[in-house]
Formats: C-alpha cells, structure tokens, sequence
C-alpha cells in the first residue's frame, strides 16, 4: 500500500539512461532507441554558424513540452542553391536532440528545394520515435523549412538592395 | 472499519484514497501545475506540444540553456537559478493577472514561459 504513495512521491526519482531523459508523471523508466542514443552520445554537426552571414539561413524553433529550443543551421551556396553545411543547437529530451541532428545529416549536400520535402514522420521512423516523442521530430522538419525561409528571405533582401543601387547610381548621375 | 467492505478491499481503498490525495497536493503546490490545472477548470487547455513562434522567448531560452551548459561552479549556477526563480514568480503573478482578467492566451503564455524555466532549473539541479 505504501509502495504506490511512495512511487508518486518520489516521482521524478525513476531515471534510465541517458540521464538527462526527463521522467514526466510518476516514475516509468524511459527507453530510448540505440540510434537515438548514439546521436546523443556522438553528436554530429553541433555548433553555430554566423547568424548574419548571408549564406547562411537560421531556424530557431521550440516546444515547452520537453523544454525544447532546437536551432538549426544551414550554409548554402549561391550559385547551386545547395547545402553544402549544417549545423544545429539543441537543449531539450534525447528525441529532440537525435531529430535535429538527423536533420543536419539529410540536410547536407541536398538543395533547398528538396529538404522542404523531409517530412517529421521518416525522422521519426529512422529513430524509432514513440508517439509521446513525434513531436519532436515535427521541431525538425519545422526547423528545417525555418532555416531554409531564413535564407530565402534574406536572398530576396540583397536580391532587391541590388536593384535598388542603380536606381541610386542613375540619381546620383 | 467500514460497513460491507473486507480487510483486503479496505487497504486497497485507502492506498487509492492517499495517492488521490498525495496527487492533488503535489498538484497544487507547484506553481506550474497548478496554474495549468486552474486553467484546466476553465475548460482552458494548455498544449505543452504546441509549437512556439515567439523568436524572441526562444533565443531566450536559449541563451538561458546556453548559460548553464557553460557555467562553470555552483557560484555561477546558483546565480543562474536565482535570476531563474526570480522570472518564475514574475510570470507566476503574470498568469494570475492574465486569469484573473479572464486574458486566457497570456496565460498560456505565461505556462509557456515557466515551463521553459523549469526545465532550465531542472537542467541547473542536475549540474549541481
């Protein structure tokens, strides 16, 4: 009889690894898919671009649920319109981590184009997301379509600076 | 010992009966969930899945994450987790002035905010 009121105290006392797994509600140990695990512990393509750099486009989305900010990076060549690097920066539960770091390895070497069409559901299906966690791999794809509007965006900006400055030159003269 | 009821189906019931209690006062004291579930009185669900759009609160947070990760002894953390609980109980008194004025989208703006700081803090207690 004491077991369960003591369960529900203890609460978040339940842990399984990774460590930094949050347990929510009363203490069911939580298992994650090897894949996820790996993209945890061998983390590819963490870090930061220049955010102002112009080839470069930055995605920064989030979910309270898990506490979750996912940044996500691309650098693009102008001349191609290809991702030639990715980078991402998530804080948030092993499932959002492992997501955004699949999505920099998709990402990479494909046109921008053509990532708009990976779809949350075959991220979810490479790490053997559970339900309760597919919302994490829906931050990626959003994360993903936010980078590459970032990008855009700032295309279209220097895009229509650039045919601002004759316009300017002819004043001038 | 209650009427019609075997020894056995007595325990069980009064186990039932203390977790139901436990439950609600762990429910209530903690300022998060409790500003959900008073919401949730309202027929007002908050979705924690719910995906932000505010740039501002994100690149906040992250800042705050990116601030723990790097912060180097309990000095520095500490400092951290005050000026956490210090945003905790400004946005607490934000969603009740957003419920008490019946504001139900700033209030789960405010549950959003705390939620986020009780990760924070969460990740702080770990380092710690």
């Amino acid at each position: 009889m004491l077991r369960q009121a003591t369960k529900m105290i203890l609460g978040q006392g339940l842990r399984s690894p990774p460590t930094r797994a949050v347990a929510v509600g009363a203490g069911t140990p939580r298992m994650y898919h090897e894949r996820v695990v790996d993209h945890y512990n061998n983390p590819r393509n963490v870090g930061s671009f220049d955010k102002n750099d112009p080839n470069v486009g930055t995605g920064l989305v989030g979910a309270p649920a898990c506490g979750d900010v996912m940044k996500l990076q691309i650098r693009v060549d102008d001349d191609t319109g290809k991702i030639v690097d990715a980078c991402f920066k998530t804080f948030g539960c092993g499932s959002a981590i492992a997501s955004s770091s699949v999505a920099t390895e998709w990402v990479k070497g494909r046109q921008t184009e053509e990532v708009l069409t990976i779809k949350n559901t075959e991220i979810a299906k490479h790490l053997s997301l559970p339900p309760v966690k597919l919302h994490c791999s829906m931050l990626a794809e959003d994360a993903i379509k936010a980078a590459v509007k970032d990008y855009e965006s700032k295309r279209a900006k220097s895009n229509a600076s650039e045919e601002a400055a004759p316009v300017e030159k002819a004043a001038d003269a | 010992m209650l009427k019609g009821f075997t020894y056995q189906r007595e325990r069980e019931y009064a186990a039932e009966q203390s977790a139901r209690v436990i439950n609600a006062y762990r429910t209530l004291t903690d300022p998060l969930s409790r500003a959900i579930y008073i919401l949730k009185l309202e027929n007002v669900v908050v979705d924690v899945e719910e995906r932000i759009t505010d740039l501002e609160l994100l690149a906040e947070i992250m800042e705050l994450r990116e601030a723990v990760e790097e912060a180097e002894g309990t000095q520095a953390l500490n400092q951290i987790k005050a000026q956490i609980q210090d945003k905790m109980q400004y946005w607490c008194k934000s969603f009740e002035d957003a419920f008490l004025n019946k504001k139900y989208e700033d209030a789960i703006a405010s549950i959003q905010r705390m939620t986020y700081y009780k990760r924070a803090n969460e990740e702080i207690i770990r380092k710690l």
